[in-house]
Parts: structure tokens; C-alpha cells; sequence
């Protein structure tokens, strides 16, 4: 779980929130990614994906790191679509990284609404 | 098809093609799932589609990262879901070919047998033609002869001045050595061994490239001085010393000597046979030339790699001319010649027909595949319906095809293993089929490891090839035809039988030509075995004396001395040494013309035979070639030449009585046509003494084999008795079960007896035995290939025709139902299969008439159209068929036509 440290580049600190989103879509239940990609949006309230297709790369690493299982299933219009349910280990993930990332998003929010130049 | 559906059969559900396409089918679904959702907030359906596309982004970029994302699990999985299924394909085979019981075992029967033979006719075959001579650069060594004019075929030994000579003058040769054999008693512990002790001089270990595997051959200085030492061999080290490294140093105690065992020869090494040990040959003493010329050696060269043999030949001539002129040598008039030593043994021995015995062993091979064939696609039909249930449960065709692979790998992998057991058996089996100790040194026979890989790589490769293509037909069906209860199940499966009938035509075919070809091979076999040579000599020895110095001048002297050793080997106390049961006999070679002195002055002997003194009806040399020999009263009781008619020679025959002679039945022929020869007169050359006829013995035959056939032809034989001519070089014949070696070791003790000073030479009579032991190799090589292929055949009828009568289980139901006796069903069944039986017959003698046209120069006494041969091949092929047919044909008859109706 290396990718989920603090210490990584610029480029992780954007796939590791991704990440946490897509597992926190994911706690009430199997989604198919357009399911996703729509939670997101509501949920954050911001255009979160610059690109609605990156969350899919999103989907398939969180696969293979098997924090989330897949499934062929039929959707609600009877439609073939690949589903994705959060896996134990993904539930592990979300309760140990959200405080972390709570701290850190209110870090970041609050250096950059400050307005004074000398702190001390 | 074929190439497509192995692929799908092997490569996994999980094709990199099928990732992609479900990543494809994903991002697709989410992009239409967004227009669909613009749609439903009122936009334009074509807009939409645009926005939905614009907001997704690149479609192939992210489909190429999420790849990315799912390529190490894809692998993963892969894997897993292969062995899973490669498991649960064996797990299945495993259960299907459980559920055939029958099938199963007729199938590795015929893989374990077409295996086993196969493999180890091919291994006798390779160690007699191919494995490369045991020593190193055999093709340029060669052994020297040296003859007299006096008997042209005799003499392999020289004695060692010349060998020295030999090294010394001829530019042709790399290297000259002189090398003798002996047989002794050896005490190794405890035990006595009968030791071939191979004794050479310092030039014999570099021409081999010989070296010791451990220890160390003898010095140059133990060679000069014929020290006491000797290296054993690989099986006497092994067999004595239990391979103890400490051998070495030890001493063996050997005739009267205790020589130091200075190391180890390698294995395999024997020459010119069987070699136990090898020592330092006795230097000879060397300045006295005349006791120098009393000991003889057998002498090897080799050529240096740039000399022709034709060119080595003639200088040899010119040396031989240089050695006979020397008076210091005192060799007398010799030549000398030289044979490929190495090649020869090989060249002599072998039938000249490798590709006779590669031949059959492919055809027998062919057989083998051809059954498997059979019975696989008669096992495709028979699982049609099987394998429609499967394809309708959702089994899809690659599926069943890999399940039908695994059958097949399985068996191979079964019959391989088992194969290779057995034909190491069958090998060991072969060889106690022959006399031990009787091969040539070159020959060793074992399982050749390659030849088996080769084999089972064969029969596996085509097993599989073949068991696939049942496979594919058998999954290629119309499900509901199929399906279709007991309705055209005969139809689709007729076409499978008649596949197999058309394979086992040819299969019989295949096999009958193959048990004429050994069955003519096999009666030469027995032909060459039973060749009555009119003599026996398997125990005696030839043992001729060399008078080579001056106290022995005239014939009369040699003679004298031959007649006292033939006595003294007489008593009681010699014979009881070597086991004799009959007196020592005296022989000689030569033209028996006492009296035809002036003839032999006048220039080239008078080789005529004149009959009765009738010169005009004279019969020239060329026209009757008698070689004459000389002999005394013992000499046919010796050998065994039994009498026709008249007398044998007896003390009547003397010096100053009527000169005699007895003529060999041939020979009598030949000069009185259909005329008593008794008391008729045989004149030697016009101006010879007239010998009268007063005894007709039995023909005496040669065996020779060879590139040119065999040749067993009865000689013309004059007989002479040796006290009333004039002899050259008396040897005197020795018979004694000790054995010749034995015999050949006492000899020089009992010629000492007489005169310490003689030297003897010692060889053996009856040279057909390795001729006959050969043919036997063959002859039971043969014989396995007949019995292999019969089996073979017997085997896919009983398949074929087994598999037929259960197909027809309802029509044969019905037709007892309807009224049928079992006793109609049985000839039914027998009468339709043997139709296909009768046209692989035909076939197959018309093979066997082409392939005897081959193979007639091998075969002795029998002709390759012999008809006996043949008549038995197609009545024992017939009646073999017709009992494969029975006893599925009585199955058949006692179908129950209530049950056979209802199943299916």
C-alpha cells in the first residue's frame, strides 16, 4: 500500500483522492462506473473528473489492488455492465486514509485562504 | 477449422482480445449511458452523443491505461485457469478412459507393443550398421597378412622381425604395431578366471588412442624390457575387484607369473574380441635372428590420413619383395597384404540390408499408428451423442477437442512409459535368445536411449496427431441430429467405420507383407542353420608347425615330426587334458603330386585332372577347381566326414602300395557322370603317378554370407593320403571339448614334447559359425517383427469389428427378434468383415511379391516368391481374422433384442 502514503508525488496526491472517492461511492452498494462517475459529481459538487474517462484507469488499478471486486451484471435497463463492490480491503483503505486526507485537504484549504505573508 | 479450433482449445478463455474487448464494451456503456442522460435533460440525440464523447475523453488512451491496469492479474489468472483446466481435462480423460476399459487397453497394448518392437529392432540394428567402431580412426587401421606362395589363403601372423622391418621401411603407414593374444588361467583372490590376455608392443596404445581410465598403461621402458605388468579391463576390474580404485599395484597371479596390475583399460575396449587384460608383448631376443623368427606376431598399421589403401599396397609389395630377399631374415618367400581390419569385421558379418530391417520396422510402426487411428476414430463415433449432450450443456467445441487432446496425452504419456519398459525387456529378452559371448567386440547390443526417444517421439507425435483428428470430426455435428434418439446415429458412425475399415485394408495389407518378408527371412534362418557342412569342427583345432629352421629340410623330415606330435597327442594324458574324444589328425594343403616333378619344371603346374588316363577327356583346371588335400587315416573320423562308398585310407595305404585317393561326392560327379568311381583312376597333371579311386565321402560346404549373399556351395575334394605324397606343411588337427582356446594354449606343450625348438600357429576350422550366429541375430529380429505385426493386425480386426457389432446392436436386435438363428448372425458378421480382411490380403501379397524383389539377395535356399510361405501367410492371416471376428460375431448372436431395442 505504498501508493497510499503521504510522501508521494504531485501526480498521487490527485490518483489517491480520486481513489478514496471512488471507494466512498462505492459503501452503499455494487455501482457500474457511469453509477460512479455520477455520485462523483453530485457528491463533490465540482467537476472532480477533468476527463470522465480517467476514472475507469481509477477503477481497473483499484482491481487489481483487489481493494474492489467486479462483476458482469445486468443494470436496471437491462443492460450489460461491469459492476464494482468494495472489497474489505478497500473498506480497510477508506477508514484508515479519509482522517488522514481530512487533515490534509483542511491543511491545504487553509494555506491557500490565508492572506497574511508572515505567519509568526 | 482444424488450425482455429486447436487454438481456441489451447489458448484460455482469457485471450488478451477478450480483456480489451470487455475494457471496450465498459467505456462504451458509460459514454452512451451520459448521452442517454443528456438526452433525458432535452438535449439533441446527436449533440448529445458529441458532449458525451467530449466529456469521456480519449478512448483509446484510457482503454490502453486501464489495460495496463488489468494485464499482471489477466496473466495471473491465466494461469491459474489453465492449470485448473488442464487438471480438470486429466481429471476427466482419466474418467472417460476408465468408463472403456476395452478400448483403453487395446490401445496401449498397441502403443506398448508397436513401441517396444520398434525400439529395439531398431537398437540391434544400429549396433550391427551404424555405432561407430569402438576404435578410434577405425577406417585407417588395417591388418597385415603375410602368405606363401605355397598356401594362398593362410597366415595372418609374421614374426617380429618383420613387423620391425614393416615399421621401419613403409612411408604409408602412421604406425606399425605388433600385437599376439593368449588365453590363461588367472587366481584373482580366490577364483579362477580364464583370462584373453592381449599382449602389445608400445606402438599399440597411440594407434588406438588408447588410454587407461585409471592407472596408466605400461611404460616404454616396461614395454622394451616385456616387463610383468598389465592394465585389466573395465569388466574385470568391475566383475573382480568390485571397481576398487585400489586395484591399482595389486598383483593377479596369471599362468606361472604374479604380474602387477598397473591399471584400468576403458570400458568397452576389446580387441581383437574380448580383451581381459593387456600387457607388454615379450621383446624378442635380438640378435639371434633365427629364435626370433620362432615367435610370431599378428601385425596392425595405420594409414597415414593422405595414403590411399592402393597406394599403401603397392609399397607394401615392394617391402614384402625387400624383406624376402634379405638373407638375414631368413622369412622365406612371402607376401604380404593388407585388410581393412576394422571395417571387415563389420563388412563380414552383417547381412547387407539395413534398409530391410528399417523398412519393416517403419512398416510395423505404421501398423502401430494405423490401429491407434482405427480405434480412435471408431472411439469419435461411438462418443458422438456423448459429446452432442456436452456442446448442449454449454461445453463449447474447443472444449472438447482440449478434452479429447488430454485423452490422447494421457495414453501416450501411459503407453510411452510403459513402452520404454518394455522394450528394455524385450531387448533383454532378444539377447537370451542368443549364445552369450559370441558377438563381435564391436557389437553391443543394449537399448539405445536415442533410438527409444526417437521411437516413443514417433508413436506419441502420432497419436496425438491422429487422435486429434477423430477429435475435430467428432465434434463437428449437428446438435439436434444428433441428439435425436437412436435415429441416425448409424449413418454418421458409418462413416466413421468406413474410415477405419479403409485404414485396417491397409493395415493387413501393411502386415502380411511384412510376415511373408520374415517369414522368408526366417526360413533362411533355419536354412542356413541347418546346412549340414558335411563336417564338424566347432572343438577342433588347426595347429600347423613352423619349420623354419634347417634341421627339418625334406617333406619326409616335417611330416615325421607332424605324425610324432599327432601320436603323442594321442595318449591318454594329452587327451584327457583337452577333453578328446577322437585321435589328433594330420592334414596338408598343397598339390599331392609326388611324382610330377617334370611338370613343375616345365613352368606353371599342371593343374588338369585326367580321368582314367584319358587325356583327351582331361578336365581342365578351370573347368573342375578339386583342391586337394593330404590327409591320414584319422582325418575323416575326425572331422566327421562320413563315407558313401568304398573304403577310407588305412595302413594299406603306404608309400610303396598302389596309390589311392577318395573323392568328395561332388568331385565324383563331376568326373564319372552317373558311373561307380571305384576303381577308376584320377591322374594329377599330365605326368602325375594315377591315384585310384577306392572311396567316395560326403561333400564338405563353406558358408560364406556377406554383400554378396549367401553361399554354401559343396566343394570338389581330392583326399590324398599323406604317406604317399609328397606334403608341404603337415598341420595337425586337434579336437577336444576344452575348447579351441584351451587347446590352442596347450598346443605349443605338447609340439615342445617333440622339439623345444619348434613354434607353432594355431587357428580354427569352421568358419561359418559366425555366418550362422549373424543370420541368427537377424533371424529372430525378423521373427519379432512377424509376431509384433500379426499381433498388431489382430488386435485393430478385433476392434474394428467389435465396434461394428455394437453400432448395429438394434438391427442385429431386430433381426433375432424377427426370427434370426445366432448361428445366421455369427456368419453374417464374420462374412462382411472378412470382405474388407480379403482386400488387405490381396493387397498385401501384391506388396510382398514388389518387396521380395528387394530383398532376394539376402535370402538363402528359399526363393522370394516361395509359395509355401505365402499360402501359409494368407491362411494363418485368414484364419487369425476370422477368429477376431468370432468372437465379437457371438456376442452380437447373443444380443437380448428386448434390451438391445430399448437402450439408445
Amino acid at each position: 500500500m505504498s501508493s497510499c502514503s503521504m510522501a508521494d508525488t504531485e501526480l498521487n496526491i490527485f490518483r489517491e483522492s480520486l481513489d478514496l472517492v471512488i471507494l466512498k461511492s462505492l459503501t452503499w452498494g455494487p455501482r457500474h462506473g457511469y453509477g460512479i462517475a455520477e455520485w462523483i459529481e453530485r457528491a463533490t459538487g465540482t467537476v472532480l473528473l477533468v476527463d470522465e474517462g480517467t476514472l475507469y484507469p481509477a477503477l481497473h488499478r483499484l482491481a487489481r489492488k483487489r481493494l474492489v471486486a467486479t462483476e458482469w451484471g445486468l443494470s436496471e435497463n437491462n443492460r450489460r455492465a461491469k459492476y464494482y463492490a468494495i472489497a474489505p480491503a478497500g473498506r480497510a483503505v477508506l477508514r484508515s486514509h479519509a482522517p488522514v486526507w481530512h487533515r490534509f485537504a483542511q491543511g491545504i484549504a487553509t494555506a491557500l485562504h490565508t492572506t497574511a505573508g508572515d505567519l509568526a | 477449422v482444424g488450425i482455429d479450433g486447436i487454438r481456441r482449445a489451447l489458448t484460455l478463455r482469457f485471450t488478451l482480445r477478450h480483456i480489451e474487448r470487455e475494457i471496450e464494451e465498459e467505456l462504451a456503456d458509460h459514454v452512451e449511458r451520459r448521452a442517454q442522460a443528456l438526452v433525458d435533460a432535452g438535449m439533441q440525440p446527436a449533440s448529445a452523443r458529441a458532449e458525451a464523447a467530449r466529456r469521456f475523453g480519449d478512448p483509446a488512451a484510457l482503454r490502453d491505461a486501464c489495460l495496463s491496469e488489468d494485464l499482471p492479474q489477466w496473466r495471473r489468472l491465466t494461469m491459474q485457469t489453465a492449470l485448473e483446466q488442464l487438471l480438470g481435462d486429466f481429471r476427466f480423460a482419466i474418467r472417460a478412459l476408465r468408463r472403456a476399459p476395452g478400448f483403453t487397453a487395446v490401445v496401449l497394448g498397441t502403443l506398448i507393443v508397436g513401441i517396444a518392437s520398434v525400439t529395439a529392432i531398431f537398437s540391434f540394428v544400429y549396433s550391427f550398421y551404424w555405432r561407430p567402431l569402438p576404435y578410434h580412426d577405425a577406417a585407417r587401421i588395417v591388418a597385415i597378412a603375410a602368405s606363401r606362395p605355397a598356401e594362398p589363403s593362410f597366415d595372418s601372423q609374421v614374426s617380429p622381425v618383420v613387423a620391425s622391418r614393416l615399421a621401419h621401411d613403409m612411408r604409408s603407414f602412421e604406425r606399425v604395431s605388433a600385437w599376439s593374444q593368449s588365453a590363461s588361467d588367472a587366481v584373482i583372490g580366490d577364483q579362477p578366471h580364464d583370462i584373453a590376455m592381449l599382449l602389445v608392443d608400445s606402438s599399440f596404445a597411440p594407434l588406438f588412442a588408447l588410454r587407461a581410465q585409471i592407472g596408466r598403461l605400461p611404460s616404454l621402458e616396461e614395454y622394451q624390457s616385456g616387463a610383468k605388468v598389465l592394465a585389466i579391463s573395465d569388466e574385470i576390474w568391475r566383475s573382480a575387484f568390485g571397481g576398487d580404485s585400489t586395484v591399482i599395484n595389486r598383483r593377479i597371479h596369471i599362468g606361472d607369473d604374479d604380474p602387477l596390475i598397473i591399471g584400468v583399460l576403458p570400458a568397452g575396449f576389446g580387441f581383437p574380441q574380448r580383451t581381459d587384460a593387456l600387457g607388454p608383448l615379450p621383446p624378442p631376443p635380438p640378435t639371434d635372428v633365427s629364435t626370433a623368427n620362432e615367435q610370431t606376431v599378428s601385425v596392425l598399421a595405420k594409414l597415414r590420413p593422405d595414403i590411399t589403401r592402393a597406394a599403401a599396397a603397392a609399397e607394401l609389395s615392394v617391402v614384402a619383395n625387400r624383406i624376402t630377399r634379405d638373407p638375414a631374415l631368413r622369412t622365406g618367400a612371402i607376401t604380404l597384404s593388407m585388410r581393412p581390419e576394422m571395417l571387415d569385421r563389420r563388412a563380414n558379418q552383417v547381412i547387407p540390408m539395413p534398409s530391410l530391417f528399417i523398412g519393416a520396422a517403419t512398416l510395423l510402426l505404421l501398423i502401430a499408428c494405423s490401429n491407434v487411428a482405427n480405434l480412435l476414430l471408431v472411439r469419435a463415433a461411438e462418443r458422438r451423442g456423448e459429446m452432442a449432450v456436452r456442446a448442449s450443456l454449454g461445453a463449447g467445441r474447443g472444449r472438447l477437442i482440449r478434452q479429447a487432446l488430454a485423452e490422447m496425452f494421457l495414453l501416450a504419456l501411459v503407453a510411452g512409459t510403459l513402452g520404454a519398459l518394455a522394450s528394455a525387456l524385450l531387448v533383454k529378452v532378444m539377447l537370451r535368445a542368443f549364445p552369450p559371448g559370441r558377438f563381435p567386440a564391436w557389437v553391443s547390443f543394449g537399448l539405445d536411449t536415442r533410438v527409444l526417444a526417437f521411437t516413443v517421439l514417433v508413436v506419441l507425435t502420432v497419436t496425438i496427431v491422429v487422435g486429434l483428428t477423430p477429435a475435430r470430426e467428432g465434434t463437428r455435428f449437428d446438435l439436434s441430429r444428433a441428439l435425436k434418439v437412436g435415429g441416425d446415429g448409424g449413418i454418421v458412425s458409418s462413416n466413421a467405420t468406413r474410415a477405419a475399415r479403409r485404414g485396417l485394408t491397409i493395415q493387413l495389407a501393411l502386415s502380411i507383407a511384412l510376415f511373408i518378408a520374415a517369414g522368408l527371412f526366417v526360413q533362411t534362418y533355419r536354412n542356413v542353420s541347418r546346412i549340414d557342412f558335411g563336417y564338424r569342427a566347432e572343438q577342433t583345432v588347426d595347429a600347423g608347425i613352423l619349420f623354419r629352421n634347417d634341421r627339418y629340410v625334406t617333406a619326409a623330415s616335417r611330416l615325421q615330426v607332424a605324425m610324432s606330435v599327432a601320436e603323442r597327442g594321442a595318449s591318454k594324458f594329452w587327451r584327457a587334458t583337452i577333453r578328446g574324444s577322437t585321435e589328433p589328425a594330420l592334414i596338408s594343403n598343397g598339390v599331392p603330386a609326388a611324382h610330377s616333378t617334370p611338370a613343375r619344371a616345365v613352368g606353371a603346374p599342371d593343374y588338369r585332372l585326367i580321368p582314367d588316363g584319358d587325356t583327351v577327356r582331361a578336365v581342365k583346371g578351370y573347368r573342375v577347381r578339386a583342391r586337394d588335400f593330404a590327409v591320414d587315416d584319422r582325418y575323416f573320423d575326425l572331422l566327421g566326414i562320413l563315407k558313401v562308398s568304398g573304403r577310407l585310407f588305412d595302413d594299406k595305404d603306404r608309400a610303396e602300395t598302389m596309390p589311392s585317393v577318395v573323392l568328395s561326392q561332388q568331385l565324383a560327379t563331376l568326373l564319372w557322370p552317373r558311373q561307380n568311381p571305384l576303381g577308376h583312376t584320377l591322374q594329377h597333371g599330365l605326368h602325375g603317378p594315377a591315384f585310384t579311386v577306392v572311396g567316395v565321402v560326403r561333400d564338405v560346404h563353406d558358408l560364406t554370407g556377406g554383400s554378396r549373399g549367401y553361399n554354401a556351395d559343396a566343394n570338389a575334394y581330392a583326399y590324398y593320403s599323406i604317406r604317399q605324397v609328397e606334403t608341404e606343411d603337415p598341420h595337425v588337427l586337434i579336437e577336444g571339448s576344452a575348447g579351441t582356446v584351451q587347446i590352442a594354449s596347450e598346443f605349443p606343450k605338447l609340439l615342445a614334447s617333440v622339439d623345444r625348438q619348434l613354434v607353432s600357429y594355431t587357428g580354427t576350422l569352421g568358419g561359418a559359425a559366425p555366418v550362422r550366429f549373424v543370420t541368427r541375430v537377424f533371424g529372430v529380429i525378423m521373427g519379432t517383427f512377424a509376431v509384433a505385426g500379426l499381433l498388431l493386425s489382430v488386435i485393430g480386426l478385433y476392434g474394428v469389428v467389435a465396434y461394428g457389432v455394437d453400432q448395429r446392436r438394434r438391427e442385429i436386435g431386430v433381426r433375432i427378434a424377427l426370427g434370426a438363428t445366432s448361428e445366421r448372425i455369427v456368419q453374417m458378421i464374420v462374412s462382411q468383415s472378412l470382405r474388407f480382411v480379403l482386400a488387405g490380403l490381396a493387397i498385401g501379397l501384391v506388396l510382398a511379391l514388389a518387396a521380395g524383389r528387394l530383398f532376394r539377395v539376402v535370402l538363402f535356399q528359399v526363393s522370394a516368391l516361395d509359395p509355401a510361405t505365402y499360402l501359409v501367410a494368407c491362411a494363418l492371416f485368414t484364419a487369425v481374422a476370422i477368429a477376431a471376428c468370432w468372437f465379437p460375431a457371438r456376442r452380437a448372436a447373443g444380443i437380448n433384442p428386448v434390451s438391445a431395442l430399448k437402450s439408445d
